[in-house]
């Protein structure tokens, strides 16, 4: 069998199963348990400490992992709850934006992923990101409308100078041709 | 050599935006948590580098700030990482 050319190479043929993914493979309720164990939401209760968890994990799920797989898991579930937050927080965003219809879907995309950049970043301040992204879009809408004023106020005098042309007796045809090639920059 | 470990890990940071493009100040963070010894910024930039030429990730552009960088993982990307 001929290996596809454009399937990305790695150094070393990869293992089927990862150290850590027994523990990213359990079911998502058990790895908020777990998470919730070691991180608990009530500020009177002493979370789990990850000699714990292990212990937990034997019991639970019947497999042992290492301290540091726990500990690798423990940073991975933590990147994916901001994420995951900052996902519904910018598709949220989107449901609110699809009710404006003056926003294209463009733009709603923009601002859904500005919401999850300041999201990402824990900025604190997702409305200022939220109202400068917004401010961005408009600037650029007007000078969108800028442009096309222009474009029409450049048509329009072109008009008029053909027009007289047109309306001058004194040119005969080719010259008059020449001059509208020049108004309409033909040639 | 942990080329393929380094490579796994900038993907999987990526994954649970879905489609979303992570600032790279946080995807940095993320797979430095995930990375024992954290990476180099020598192998961060090879890496990235690589990653993008194979079209593993995109990069995308801020609506706010110009010079910030982001990166999103492709449906490639997406790929890449399932069948590691």
């Amino acid at each position: 069998m001929t290996k596809r050319a454009d399937k990305p190479t790695w150094d070393k043929p990869a293992p089927k199963v990862r150290a850590d993914a027994k523990l990213k493979n359990l079911p998502e309720e058990d790895q908020e348990t777990l998470w919730l164990l070691l991180h608990p939401t009530d500020p009177e209760t002493p979370g789990y400490t990850l000699e714990a968890a292990l212990v937990h994990i034997q019991e639970e799920h019947d497999f042992s992992v290492s301290l540091s797989t726990l500990s690798e898991w423990r940073a991975w579930y933590q990147l994916k709850r901001r994420m995951d937050a900052a996902r519904e927080r910018a598709d949220q965003t989107k449901l609110e934006l699809l009710k404006d219809p003056n926003l294209s879907a463009e733009d709603i995309e923009k601002v859904a992923q500005t919401v999850f950049t300041a999201e990402a970043l824990e900025s604190g301040n997702v409305k200022g990101f939220v109202a400068l992204a917004k401010l961005r879009l408009a600037n650029r809408a007007l000078d969108h409308d800028e442009r096309r004023i222009a474009l029409l106020e450049q048509k329009a005098a072109a008009h008029d100078a053909a027009k007289k042309v047109s309306d001058d007796d004194t040119l005969t045809a080719e010259e008059k041709a020449a001059r509208m090639k020049q108004i309409f920059r033909m040639g | 050599m942990r080329t393929k470990l380094i490579r796994q890990t900038i993907l999987e940071a990526l994954k649970p935006a879905q489609g979303y493009a992570l600032p790279v100040d946080a995807l940095r963070m993320h797979v430095d948590a995930l990375l024992r010894p954290p990476l180099t910024e020598e192998e961060w930039s090879s890496h990235i580098e690589w990653l993008e030429d194979k079209c593993l990730i995109v990069r995308i552009p801020c609506e706010f700030d110009d010079e910030l960088v982001q990166f999103a993982i492709t449906e490639k990307g997406r790929v890449a990482l399932r069948t590691l």
